[in-house]
């Protein structure tokens, strides 16, 4: 069985020329080993504008880490990667958080900072929670 | 976020507030009613799309509270190229200007005759220091979403109701101005310059503030978009109430509101001396704004309260501005404008202005 989900997650992120906001839509699918196949869309202005974003999440005990690829409205290639690490202590806050970092590809990191779960998103969150049967 | 009616909103108006909400009148409609205490302006812009140069005319009422009313008449070119601001005020007796009735009223004052109607005309000539100047525009609204009339102050009540003592619409936020001004050195085409149309009243000018408003053109595959906000306080029982801010953002069909005056945990400002930043959060997302108008033309013009006290207003039309948004719905997006922004700053001492003689 397969699970599919779809996530919303917003920041400002720190780029040489100050905070930046950016956002992403995504669609996760798989779950096979812990693997998410990821799809969506992601604006980072003024790197990208609502840019189609493809990836993979990975989910284990510890961590929870996000690898996207999008194509900056400057024809380069960015990836953005970000971590979650639950915490018993914090578990709502540990959850919902993530530091990102988004590099050119195989470059510099061009910003970093932290991304959000909003919860006022949670019920569109869990309803878009889908077991998928078959191959 | 809303999708944009097609007219005024019909916004709930306060039901707590110890008077009933008055009938909504129309944007631009007199609110004069010849009693003494009383400011009112309707003003226009237009900023030349790929240069630094603007127009902007006020026409205006001043009812002292001891004195006859006057009418005043006000005209400002900016030009960011020649560094250079051409200011006129022309001050006649209010008897001797016609204000019109209705709706769309027909403003007749100090050398200027200006039509208030989605599809109006403005023309004038002044005769100043710098020389004789004149303009004859035509406007027109934007034939998009954003044009629609907007209200900063949600509610009709906060828009028509004793508070807060000055009030602010704009009946045309997007508009095109075509025509000709004239200014000392020979005549300045405008052609289609996007431009704005605005209306103001009370019993006195806003204690302090800073107010701005910028169109930004269709670009790479983004709709045109507008925003317009204000971070002010007032003085209620002689103390200074804390900076409340409000900033609208249309962008397409869509319409992001921060205008939750007193959720004062959720808003950062800071109003300087030539800039004004804003941060705002709500049900809307959250918004950072800038605007800037160091090193540009920048006109300081003297707002005669009713009282006698003079405010001091430090006025561009060539600020730049940059506008980053979070929406709630939908993908993060950024808006910037070189030299496009209507900032104005109005405070109650000269401040960096000392010496200047206000227009």
């Amino acid at each position: 069985m397969a699970i599919a989900f779809a996530e919303t997650m917003r920041g400002w992120l720190r780029a040489p020329e100050g905070e930046q906001p950016i956002s992403f839509e995504l669609r996760a699918s798989g779950g096979a080993g812990g693997r998410f196949a990821l799809a969506g869309r992601l604006s980072f202005p003024p790197f990208a504008l609502d840019a189609p974003a493809r990836g993979e999440l990975a989910i284990s005990p510890r961590r929870l880490a996000y690898a996207l690829a999008f194509a900056g409205d400057d024809g380069r290639r960015y990836r953005l990667l970000a971590e979650k690490r639950p915490s018993l202590l914090a578990p709502v806050r540990s959850m919902t958080s993530m530091w990102a970092v988004v590099r050119e590809l195989d470059g510099p990191a061009v910003a970093e900072g932290e991304m959000r779960f909003d919860l006022r998103d949670l019920p569109a969150f869990l309803a878009s929670w889908l077991p998928r049967f078959g191959r | 976020m809303l999708t944009l009616p097609k007219a005024m909103p019909a916004l709930p108006s306060m039901r707590l507030l110890p008077f009933p909400a008055p009938a909504q009148r129309a944007p631009n409609a007199l609110r004069y009613e010849g009693r003494p205490g009383h400011v009112e302006s309707w003003f226009w812009r237009a900023n030349d799309p790929d240069r630094p140069r603007a127009l902007w005319l006020k026409v205006t009422i001043l009812a002292p509270l001891s004195g006859p009313a006057l009418a005043e008449s006000w005209f400002v070119w900016f030009d960011g190229e020649k560094r250079r601001l051409l200011g006129h005020r022309t001050t006649v007796p209010f008897s001797e200007a016609s204000f019109g009735a209705g709706a769309e009223p027909r403003l007749l004052a100090a050398g200027f005759d200006i039509e208030t109607s989605p599809i109006g005309r403005a023309r004038g000539a002044l005769r100043a220091s710098f020389g004789e100047a004149a303009f004859d525009l035509s406007v027109a609204p934007e034939r998009s979403p954003i044009a629609e009339p907007l209200a900063l102050l949600r509610g009709k009540a906060l828009r028509e109701g004793p508070f807060p003592r000055s009030k602010l619409l704009t009946p045309l936020p997007a508009a095109r101005l075509s025509g000709s001004v004239t200014l000392p050195d020979g005549p300045v085409a405008i052609d289609g310059w996007p431009g704005m149309q605005g209306h103001n009243w009370g019993r006195e000018h806003a204690f302090e503030y800073a107010w701005g408003q910028c169109l930004f053109p269709r670009a790479g595959g983004a709709p045109e978009a507008m925003l317009e906000g204000f971070t002010g306080r007032v003085c209620v029982a002689g103390r200074r109430t804390p900076w409340m801010s409000a900033l609208v953002v249309r962008r397409g069909e869509e319409e992001l509101r921060f205008d939750r005056l007193l959720d004062f945990w959720r808003q950062r400002s800071e109003v300087g001396g030539e800039r004004w930043t804003l941060a705002l959060r709500g049900p809307d997302g959250e918004a950072r704004l800038r605007m800037e108008a160091a090193g540009r033309p920048t006109a300081c013009l003297g707002y005669r309260n009713p009282d006698g006290r003079l405010s001091y207003c430090f006025n561009s039309k060539l600020a730049e501005v940059r506008l980053q948004l979070q929406p709630r719905r939908g993908g993060a997006f950024e808006l910037y404008s070189e030299h496009g922004g209507a900032l104005e700053l109005l405070r109650r001492e000269p401040g960096p202005a000392a010496g200047i003689e206000p227009i």
